[in-house]
């Protein structure tokens, strides 16, 4: 009798008085998966959608195209703003990434190691950027840099995204430090080694899959964002989210499809690759 | 000091840049905005003019009031629709997981102008939508979807769904599975065992993706800018219009004092929520 | 309940220590007071540990011992008290000045290294070893736990037994003072555990080593001990050699804590030939004590189930009636009702052929000898 206990009583132990107790069943089940159906086309779509587009061989955007071919993507390579807007965010998410890992694994260090209240203050403090609008945040930089008399700039730019990713980076290396607990460094320790031999032979290759998703989760975001590179990019600097930004505002190109096409194909591709070195999913779904 | 000594374990100081840098360049200009957002005429003085500007034009209130509508609206239609594809991920095999970890976290990881820019697509005039529609003969000229308040909801509860599937899901798969077993063994139907079991035990899940779903809608910029396009406006574009466009600084400082106001408030009362919701929960 | 018997530590000098003891080092605690904000962890620690020792720190959990054998180790700085090691103070020295060696409790061998690298690298992070002194060093070690052959494997392909030979080997092999032992028993399992402990002790003494062990297992620290100090919310209440520690328990908490114990409310009635006659539930008892007791006093009777034995009708002894036989192995334990709310239980050794007692049977007991009893004042 154990199993019943485990799983509902299966059909054929049910006799035909409990007709009310199967349809109870049978609702509850087709309520949940159809609206779950719902919900994953809902999230789905869009992606789809755009993928099948950037294959059109229309001039213009419609849907159902009515013919494939790759004109859009080809039409890419002829497009030299588009290459130097994408170079630009590269390179910003790139330093952007680097900062934020060295300043959010350090402080992540000393935020495990002590118990202090001021450690639920740094956790508010580092992780409050991701709640908070990102218009006003960049509203305030901006602000901030014009009263300090500093010129926007890349460096601006780069400021404003470390402290939006920053929480990340944080985020999925404190997981990680929590997790691994304290008795490997105090081992360590207790073995003569100093901190610094300790902090790269254990600790270091043991938070490795923290770090990097933490740096993939920041990378991301600043290659993507639009509100606070709006307010801190200076005008001559082309970032490539805000010119596809002003490309589907203004004018509905289809070359924008084939530019979320490249960015969908490498998102995945980069989530493969992250899913291989460090379980992507453990750390978004967090089972 | 030597490298060493600085990463003596006991030491707070290994923080200490991190919480420099976001003091200067986060905290301090935060408060530099506030303060702009007090700003009188010409830059003189303290004054509640901006404020009271705001408050005396009804385009502006009607602004405010929509944002706040679309942050509550989403993240109810999240909750409903996200629910069940965290339960559905749940309950899930094996390999199933595997895609549905997949579908659900690919739209997080996409960028929010390229998901966007596919509801364009969807919602368009010669869209997926209409062409469908058209073609069924249950319309006879392309309905409008784009540029509607319905069309925002329905393309930012795409944007920001995942963030109420995750902690839901992190929430379910910390149930004792007995639990159901034990309500069903005891004559509890299937229903019954969800709202008076389930459903109760993953409140701490639904709060903290309600907090999340909430802040980010309203703080949406990219999203309602582009299906909302220039008639539809809410106070994230506002605040752009007003800071870059029109460069009035200090009235677009007091809409983002408005806004930081109504998503600190949401999610003061939401983490007070989520401590009660949590005391039965270990 | 106040000890009456303060702490002794009059302990036989154990012969071997001294042999070993140009390579041991002695472990003294003084005056060691502990606080977390308010909470008074640790009070009034002392102990004189012995070069070549093997100590265990005995108690419930919450009793102090981790904290004490944390700062020991130096990972805690006490908030009052000295930690001397051959009689040095060793204030202000960093857990890997000390000398001192950890196996922790589930090991925590470092995941990512294989057995080698796991032996070798407190020796590397010394940094002033050739690659060949490490080499046999680490070879040396392995082969005393008897791992050479799994040098390459990983902690996770590992049994638990194996993981703690690692351990051991990874803390040995940097030649600590003193060896501090967490918990090393818990993670194994019941089967596995005494062969471990023989074994361990057996290394230890080989290597003249003086071992610490922190325990809530009482069997372990009685089997592997020469001395075990009881630890209860934060003071020691005896420091001594496991047999004293079961035969004359200091205080009530040691008594209880240590094998079992009947503890009877008692009141003295008078003296009787060399003792004193005391009335207990159930009838009346006639002891020999250390201390004065004078007529009138309640105090509790603190004696062990062996101790008491079933007998014809005499005078004085306890009158009751068995409600239970639990048998156990080589021993038959009862459980005797003497009046309604006090009952004791008695252990009898189970020999073929002679009929056992049965529920309900009304029996007679006495103390096997009048000294077989311990008393403590209420």
């Amino acid at each position: 009798m154990s199993s019943t206990l485990v799983k509902p009583p299966s059909p054929i132990q049910q006799k035909s008085g409990n007709l009310p107790r199967q349809l109870d069943k049978i609702s509850f089940q087709v309520v949940m998966q159809l609206i779950a159906w719902l919900g994953l086309l809902l999230l789905t779509a869009p992606s789809i959608i755009i993928l099948i587009t950037s294959f059109s061989n229309a001039p213009t955007l419609e849907f159902p195209p009515p013919g494939f071919s790759l004109q859009w993507y080809s039409s890419l390579f002829s497009f030299p703003e588009l290459r130097a807007a994408a170079l630009n965010s590269f390179q910003v998410a790139l330093i952007t990434t680097l900062v934020c890992v060295v300043l959010g694994v350090s402080a992540c260090l000393a935020m495990m190691n002590s118990k202090g209240r001021w450690v639920t203050a740094m956790d508010a403090l580092v992780m409050s950027p991701l709640a908070l609008p990102g218009v006003a945040l960049g509203l305030g930089m901006m602000s901030f840099f014009a009263m300090v008399g500093v010129r926007l700039s890349l460096f601006t730019l780069i400021v404003s995204h470390i402290v939006i990713c920053t929480p990340y980076v944080v985020r999925n290396v404190l997981a990680n430090l929590t997790q691994l607990g304290s008795s490997l460094q105090e081992a360590s320790t207790a073995l003569g080694a100093s901190p610094s031999y300790t902090f790269f032979k254990v600790t270091l290759p043991l938070i490795r899959p923290g770090v990097l998703i933490g740096a993939f989760m920041a990378f991301i975001t600043s290659f993507d964002n639009v509100a606070v590179t709006l307010f801190l990019s200076d005008a001559r600097t082309d970032m490539l989210p805000i010119r596809m930004w002003s490309m589907i505002q203004n004018d509905l190109d289809v070359r924008a499809a084939a530019i979320s096409g490249v960015l969908i194909f490498v998102t995945a591709l980069l989530m493969i690759v992250m899913e291989r070195f460090s379980s992507l999913s453990k750390a978004l779904i967090g089972n | 000091m030597k490298i060493s000594q600085l990463l003596q374990p006991k030491s707070g100081q290994l923080a200490l840049p991190l919480a420099i840098f976001l003091q200067l360049f986060y905290v301090i200009p935060l408060l530099v905005l506030i303060a702009t957002s007090f700003q009188g005429e010409g830059g003189a003085g303290l004054s509640l003019k901006n404020y009271t500007e705001f408050f005396n034009n009804s385009v502006n209130v009607k602004v405010l009031i929509d944002t706040f509508l679309m942050g509550i609206q989403v993240t109810i239609v999240s909750l409903i629709v996200g629910y069940p594809v965290a339960y559905l991920y749940i309950k899930a095999p094996g390999f199933w997981k595997g895609i549905l970890t997949f579908l659900i976290t690919l739209p997080l990881l996409t960028s929010a102008v390229v998901r966007t820019f596919g509801w364009v697509v969807i919602m368009g005039r010669q869209g997926l939508i209409n062409t469908a529609l058209l073609q069924l003969g249950m319309i006879e000229e392309p309905i409008r979807l784009l540029f509607t308040h319905n069309g925002v909801l329905i393309a930012l509860t795409q944007v920001w769904m995942p963030m109420m599937v995750l902690p839901i899901v992190a929430s379910l798969s910390q149930i004792d599975p007995r639990l159901a077993a034990a309500s069903q063994s005891l004559g509890g139907g299937v229903w019954r065992t969800f709202w008076q079991i389930t459903f109760p035990l993953t409140l701490p899940g639904m709060i903290s993706g309600a907090l999340l779903v909430f802040a980010l809608t309203v703080s949406s910029f990219v999203t309602p800018s582009i299906i909302g396009g220039g008639q539809l406006i809410y106070l994230p574009t506002l605040i752009y219009q007003q800071g870059i466009i029109l460069l009035n600084q200090p009235f677009a400082a007091a809409v983002s004092t408005l806004l930081l106001i109504m998503v600190v408030v949401m999610v003061l009362i939401l983490t007070a929520l989520g401590r009660r919701s949590r005391r039965y929960i270990h | 309940m106040k000890s009456v018997q303060t702490a002794t530590t009059n302990v036989p000098v154990n012969p071997q220590s001294e042999l070993g003891s140009h390579s041991s080092h002695s472990l003294s605690l003084s005056q060691v007071m502990h606080q977390f904000g308010s909470f008074v962890a640790l009070k009034d620690i002392n102990l004189d540990i012995r070069p070549g020792e093997f100590v265990s720190l005995l108690g419930p959990s919450g009793c102090g011992k981790t904290t004490l054998l944390r700062i020991i180790s130096g990972f805690l700085t006490p908030t009052a008290g000295q930690v001397l090691i051959d009689g040095q103070s060793v204030r202000g020295l960093s857990p890997s000045q000390r000398g001192t060696g950890i196996v922790f409790q589930n090991y925590a061998l470092f995941p990512h290294m294989s057995v080698w690298d796991n032996v070798a690298y407190g020796l590397r992070a010394a940094g002033k070893r050739s690659r060949n002194q490490v080499a046999s060093r680490v070879g040396e070690m392995l082969n005393m736990v008897q791992m050479n052959h799994l040098a390459k494997r990983f902690p996770s392909e590992l049994s638990g037994g194996q993981q703690q030979r690692v351990a051991l080997a990874r803390a040995l092999a940097v030649k600590p003072r003193i060896m501090l032992l967490d918990e090393p028993f818990s993670a194994l399992d019941k089967s596995l555990r005494l062969d471990m402990q023989i074994e361990i002790r057996r290394i230890l003494s080989e290597q003249g080593i003086t071992a610490i062990m922190v325990t809530h297992d009482q069997e372990e620290a009685m089997s592997m001990s020469d001395r075990i100090a009881v630890l209860s919310s934060g003071t020691i209440h005896q420091f001594d050699t496991p047999t004293n520690l079961y035969d004359r328990p200091a205080t009530h908490f040691v008594s209880s804590f240590v094998g079992t114990c009947n503890h009877l409310p008692a009141e003295v009635l008078g003296h009787a030939e060399q003792g004193y006659q005391l009335s207990v539930p159930g009838g009346e008892l006639a002891i020999t004590s250390p201390l004065p007791l004078s007529p009138g006093k309640k105090i509790t009777l603190a004696v062990r189930p062996e101790n008491l034995q079933v007998q014809p009708q005499s005078n004085p002894s306890l009158t009751g009636t068995v409600t239970m036989c639990l048998p156990l192995g080589s021993l038959m334990t009862y459980d005797v009702c003497l009046t309604q709310d006090c009952h004791v239980k008695i252990t009898q050794t189970r020999t073929m052929g002679i009929k056992p007692l049965k529920s309900g049977d009304r029996v007679h007991l006495n103390l096997v000898s009048p000294q077989a009893c311990m008393v403590f004042s209420d």
